[in-house]
């Protein structure tokens, strides 16, 4: 293959803003992959860019982070994000104080607890399912949000 | 360092392509290069005790915008390993072959070009090289490639073996080795891959990591190790890897040392008291150092026979005349793995033990015939030694 850039899509945009509609959240999803960083010291730290450049193996980071822009709190949150086919969630990454993280192993039609998410097997048994049985992960959480303030939910993931 | 390119394969060779791999290797199973991955999100929430429209991120009517993408990128590994650090080999030996893998340990399909590099008889900082192989007399191509690891074609520069991700071609190359060459001498041999665009007119990859980059693109990212080939052929992250492979000559190194010793009279007379010729060493009479070469006295000779060499030596003949009107009594072998004494030795001027040499230089001789020695169990062992005991009487 040629070292010659291919365009594959008109949009060049990763990063989706959302404010079509009038909506007390604004949010947004970010794609980034974490490198490691060799410091002058002779240190390494960790930290997150953008997925430019993107190889199996690497460590991806999805987010969403969202504003309230409303004059009143939101509350009852319940975020989903689906974990990619050509990529491995990494395990304990979607965990966040104040959220209850449930995952899912049919395409989001059904959530559970990590500990209790389990998968049929041939023989009519169930066993526990690993990390590439993950589908899709789903955060609840009740909030508020107070008005002005921003968070965000990621989970990290490797590139198979 | 006498550093010299090997002449590469001949032309005419059709093209190759491998689609997949031997069981022998890990498969990688990577994520294609140009894979569009894509992420979506939905987020319900109330305001107050008031359900919130939906924010989502799909192609579904009713989401706002398209999911987040990013383009996987062309990650460009190649792997090469030499089957054997070592093949051994024998002076004058043809069509000497030296077998390496080079597996794409990336996640696109691309071609190879392979050449070889030859370290010299001055050596490279690193390696231990000896001499030279040459390039095969029976015209065989230097560079030969495989699929299956079983059926062979030359190496067409013209048309390079392509690999899909995880496959693995099998490459071996071929040199005759000189005569001259001495036990535990190596030639060694580099074989260079160089990962090419999989069509003509096979560009070379050039590296997009540390520039500009797209996440909607797909780009090049090098990731090979740095071989032991000269830099210029082969260093991190450049496409290319190497791996070192050598021929190690395993030779026979054959001596002798004749000595001749005086032993007690009662192992000449009566007959012969010498154990039967075998495989175990000979343990030789008492020693006495006051015995003289008188007539009477009783001789024995000690041809002793060394390998100093790693390699048996095969097809030993010795021949030991014997000295004029020297009485014959015996002859035995001992240390061979092999070998004999012919019924008729010594020859024909002898009717059996007793008689006396009348002839000597012509016919009046002990033989050992097609004798094996076997070589060293290891390099740095001691050499091995046989032994064939001649005893005769002083008249």
């Amino acid at each position: 293959m040629s070292a010659t850039r291919l365009s594959i899509f008109a949009l060049a945009a990763v990063s989706l803003a959302f404010g079509a509609q009038a909506q007390a959240l604004d949010a947004k999803q970010t794609v980034q992959k974490e490198v490691t960083v060799q410091q002058e010291d002779g240190t390494t730290i960790t930290k997150l860019v953008s997925a430019d450049l993107v190889t199996p193996g690497e460590k991806i980071v999805y987010t969403v982070s969202y504003t309230n822009d409303d004059a009143k709190p939101a509350t009852d949150l319940v975020l989903a994000m689906p974990v990619p086919a050509n990529v491995r969630f990494q395990e304990g990454s979607a965990d966040r104080d104040g959220a209850v993280v449930r995952y899912s192993t049919d395409g989001g039609s059904t959530f559970s607890e990590r500990e209790s998410l389990t998968l049929p097997t041939v023989g009519g048994g169930t066993r526990s399912a690993n990390s590439d049985d993950i589908t899709d992960i789903q955060w609840r959480i009740a909030g508020p949000v107070a008005v002005g303030s921003t968070d965000s939910i990621r989970f990290m993931a490797r590139l198979k | 360092m006498s550093k010299l390119k090997l002449m590469k394969g001949l032309l005419g060779a059709s093209a190759l392509t491998v689609l997949s791999t031997g069981t022998a290797f890990a498969q990688n199973n990577f994520t294609a290069a140009e894979t569009d991955v894509e992420n979506t999100f939905t987020l319900n929430y109330n305001v107050g005790t008031v359900a919130q429209p939906e924010i989502c991120t799909s192609d579904d009517i009713g989401c706002s915008d398209t999911p987040t993408v990013f383009a996987v990128d062309r990650l460009v590994n190649v792997t090469v390993a030499a089957s054997s650090p070592t093949t051994t080999v024998a002076p004058t030996q043809t069509d000497a072959i030296l077998t390496y893998t080079v597996v794409n340990n990336g996640n696109d399909t691309h071609a190879y070009f392979l050449e070889t590099e030859v370290v010299g008889t001055n050596g490279a900082p690193l390696l231990a090289d000896n001499f030279d192989s040459v390039t095969p007399t029976s015209g065989q191509a230097v560079i030969q490639v495989s699929t299956d690891g079983i059926t062979f074609t030359d190496y067409d520069p013209a048309n390079p073996p392509v690999l899909a991700p995880d496959a693995v071609l099998t490459v071996r190359v071929l040199q005759d080795i000189p005569s001259g060459v001495t036990d535990e001498q190596r030639a060694e041999i580099i074989l260079i891959a160089d990962t090419r665009d999989e069509t003509a007119p096979f560009a070379a990859t050039v590296n997009d990591a540390g520039g500009i980059n797209d996440p909607l693109v797909t780009e090049n990212v090098l990731a090979d190790l740095d071989g032991p080939a000269d830099n210029a052929s082969d260093d991190l992250e450049d496409g290319a890897h190497s791996a070192l492979s050598a021929y190690l000559v395993a030779a026979a190194e054959i001596s002798a040392v004749k000595t001749v010793h005086a032993v007690p009279d009662d192992h000449c007379t009566g007959g012969s008291d010498l154990a039967a010729s075998g495989p175990g060493a000979y343990i030789p009479p008492t020693a006495d150092d006051t015995l003289y070469f008188i007539p009477g006295a009783c001789i024995e000779y000690r041809i002793t026979v060394s390998n100093d060499g790693t390699e048996a030596g095969v097809a030993i003949e010795l021949e030991d005349y014997i000295q004029n009107d020297m009485q014959f009594v015996d002859a035995k072998m001992y240390g061979f793995s092999a070998g004999s004494i012919p019924a008729t030795s010594p020859t024909a001027d002898y009717t059996g033990a007793g008689a006396v040499c009348v002839n000597p230089g012509s016919a009046c001789e002990v033989e050992v015939n097609a004798a094996v020695l076997d070589g060293k169990a290891t390099p740095a062992a001691t050499a091995t030694t046989a032994t064939l005991v001649i005893r005769m009487l002083i008249p």
